[in-house]
C-alpha cells in the first residue's frame, strides 16, 4: 500500500505530465481573462494549486485541458467577486499602452495593441468565448462547458462578438482577410 | 478533445458557425507580453504544494501503523457484530445512488442525454445483477446552480456502481470530469416512527401482499423517480393490519416549464406529486414573477 508521500509524488507527477502540453494555452487563457501580466501570474498560480488539490477527482485525462480552463475561469470569477470589481467593458482611452510608442514599434506590435484595445471593448463573456473558440480551438460544446453556459448562449455570444468586433476593427482601420472556412 | 463536429451547427440566426482562421490568427497576436509564471516556477509550485489529504477511511489502511490496524480489525468486527445484534433497528442496503455533474450544454431529453441514458441501460443490463433496476434522471445540485445526472442503481452495491460508472465515463469522458458521489441507499426498520404513507404506494391494491423488502423497493422506486436523495425508509406493520411507511428524504424540484404539459414532460405530474400539490405548483409557475 502506498504511503502519503508516495501518493503525493504520484499526484504531482501526473498533474505536471498533464499540465505541460497545455501550459502555454493556460498562460494565454489566464492573460486573456485578466489582461494584466501580474494578475495573470497570480491567477495561474492559484489555479495550479486548485487543480493539484483536485486532480485525484479527474478520472479522464483527455478532459484535462477543458477541466483546467474551467478551474482558471472559476478562480477568476472568485477573484473578481473578492475584489468587488465590475467586469465591464473598459474605456479604451484608459487602457495602458504596451511598449514605447516610437519608430521602433513594428507594425505587428501596433496592430496587436489596437486589437487588444478593441477586444477590451467587448463584454468579458464575448471576449472569453471568442478566445476559446477562435484561438484555443475549443468546440462550441467545450466552450460552453468552460464558461458554464448553454451551447445556444455561446453561439449567440460568438455571433454578437464577431459582429461587434468587425465594426470596431473597421474603426481602427484593421482589415481581417476573408476567413476561408 | 477532438469533438469539432458541433461547430457546423447553425447559430440562432441561422448562420453556419465555424472557426474563422483569419480571425483566429489576428487574435493570436495577443500573446502575453511576458512569460507568465514560467514553467520552472510552476514545477516548483507543485513540488512545494501541500501533500495529498487522505480521508479517514484511506488513513485506516495507509501508513506505518497499518499492521496494528489490521490486527485490531477482527476485534473491531466482533464489536460491530455485537452492537448490531443489540440494536433495535435493522438496516438493509437496497442500492446505490450515483450523482455526477450534468454538462451545462446538455438538454434533458436532447440527443446527448438520450445517448447517455441508452448506454447506461445497456451497461447496467450487462452487469446482470439479479432483481436490479436502473433509474436515470436529473436533479438540481446542492447549491441549485447546476444540474446533476442521478443514476439510481437498485440492487447494486458501491463496487458494482463504480464499475458501472467507469464504463460509462470511458465512453462519455465529460461525465468523469468531476468525481461522482456515491450514496448507499439503505432502509431502516423501526417500530416507533409514524409519519406519512407514500400516497402512490398506498393506492396499490396488493399492498398487503408485499413483504417488507418488496414494499421498500416499491417505495424507493417512487422516491428515486421523484429525484429524491438521502433516502431513509421505515416500515411499521400495526396489529390491525395497517402498514405505515415512514419516508425521510430530500426532494428538490426543478421547474423548467410554464405549462401543464411542460411540467409533465419534466417528470412533474399529478400522479407523482398528488393532484393538489401539482395544481399548487402549476399556480406558482403561472403566477406573475414581479
Amino acid at each position: 500500500m502506498a504511503s502519503e508521500q508516495e501518493l503525493t509524488n504520484a499526484r504531482n507527477e501526473r498533474f505536471l505530465r498533464l499540465l505541460e502540453p497545455v501550459y502555454r494555452d493556460c498562460q494565454r487563457w489566464a492573460y486573456n481573462l485578466t489582461q494584466d501580466a501580474i494578475e495573470a501570474e497570480d491567477l495561474l498560480a492559484q489555479s495550479i494549486l486548485l487543480g493539484l488539490q483536485n486532480v485525484r477527482q479527474l478520472k479522464n485525462d483527455g478532459a484535462f485541458k477543458a477541466w483546467m480552463f474551467r478551474i482558471i475561469a472559476n478562480a477568476f470569477k472568485h477573484h473578481l467577486r473578492s475584489k468587488k470589481r465590475q467586469a465591464e467593458a473598459v474605456d479604451p482611452e484608459m487602457l495602458p499602452r504596451f511598449g514605447p510608442r516610437d519608430d521602433r514599434w513594428t507594425e505587428r506590435a501596433e496592430q496587436a495593441d489596437a486589437v487588444r484595445r478593441v477586444l477590451m471593448q467587448l463584454a468579458p463573456e464575448q471576449r472569453q468565448a471568442l478566445m476559446l473558440f477562435e484561438v484555443q480551438g475549443f468546440s462550441i460544446r467545450e466552450t460552453s462547458e468552460v464558461l458554464s453556459k448553454k451551447e445556444g448562449a455561446v453561439r449567440v455570444l460568438l455571433h454578437r462578438a464577431r459582429e461587434r468586433l468587425a465594426v470596431l476593427l473597421k474603426k481602427e482601420g484593421i482589415v481581417v482577410p476573408p476567413g476561408g472556412e | 478533445m477532438t469533438d469539432r463536429q458541433d461547430k457546423t451547427r447553425t447559430s440562432r440566426e441561422g448562420e453556419i458557425l465555424r472557426p474563422d482562421p483569419a480571425l483566429g490568427r489576428l487574435l493570436s497576436t495577443l500573446d502575453p507580453p511576458a512569460d507568465i509564471l514560467a514553467w520552472s516556477k510552476a514545477e516548483r509550485l507543485v513540488a512545494n504544494a501541500p501533500p495529498v489529504q487522505l480521508s479517514w477511511a484511506e488513513k485506516l489502511v495507509i501508513g506505518p501503523t497499518v499492521r496494528w490496524r489490521y490486527a485490531l480489525a477482527p476485534v473491531a468486527a466482533l464489536l460491530l457484530v455485537a452492537v448490531l445484534w443489540i440494536m433495535p433497528a435493522q438496516s438493509y442496503q437496497l442500492g446505490t445512488l450515483v450523482l455526477t455533474k450534468l454538462p451545462v450544454a446538455w438538454e434533458v431529453g436532447g440527443p446527448a442525454y438520450q445517448e447517455v441514458e441508452t448506454a447506461a441501460h445497456e451497461y447496467f443490463a450487462a452487469l446482470s445483477i439479479p432483481q436490479s433496476e436502473l433509474y436515470v434522471f436529473v436533479k438540481l445540485g446542492e447549491d441549485g446552480e447546476y444540474r446533476q445526472l442521478a443514476l439510481g442503481l437498485v440492487g447494486a452495491g458501491q463496487q458494482q456502481a463504480e464499475a458501472f460508472v467507469t464504463t460509462l465515463t470511458d465512453r462519455f469522458p465529460v461525465l468523469g470530469a468531476v468525481e461522482p458521489q456515491y450514496t448507499q441507499i439503505e432502509t431502516k426498520l423501526h417500530d416507533n416512527r409514524l409519519e406519512e404513507l407514500a400516497m402512490r404506494i398506498a393506492q396499490r391494491s396488493d399492498l398487503s401482499s408485499l413483504d417488507d423488502n418488496a414494499l421498500k423497493v416499491e417505495v424507493l422506486k417512487t422516491l428515486i423517480a421523484a429525484g429524491c436523495s438521502d433516502i431513509e425508509l421505515a416500515i411499521n406493520r400495526r396489529a390491525d393490519g395497517t402498514v405505515v411507511i415512514v419516508v425521510d428524504a430530500t426532494m428538490p424540484i426543478t421547474v423548467t416549464g410554464h405549462t401543464r404539459e411542460e411540467l409533465a414532460a419534466s417528470g412533474l405530474n399529478p400522479e407523482l406529486l398528488g393532484h393538489e400539490t401539482f395544481e399548487q405548483l402549476l399556480e406558482q409557475v403561472l403566477a406573475p414573477t414581479n
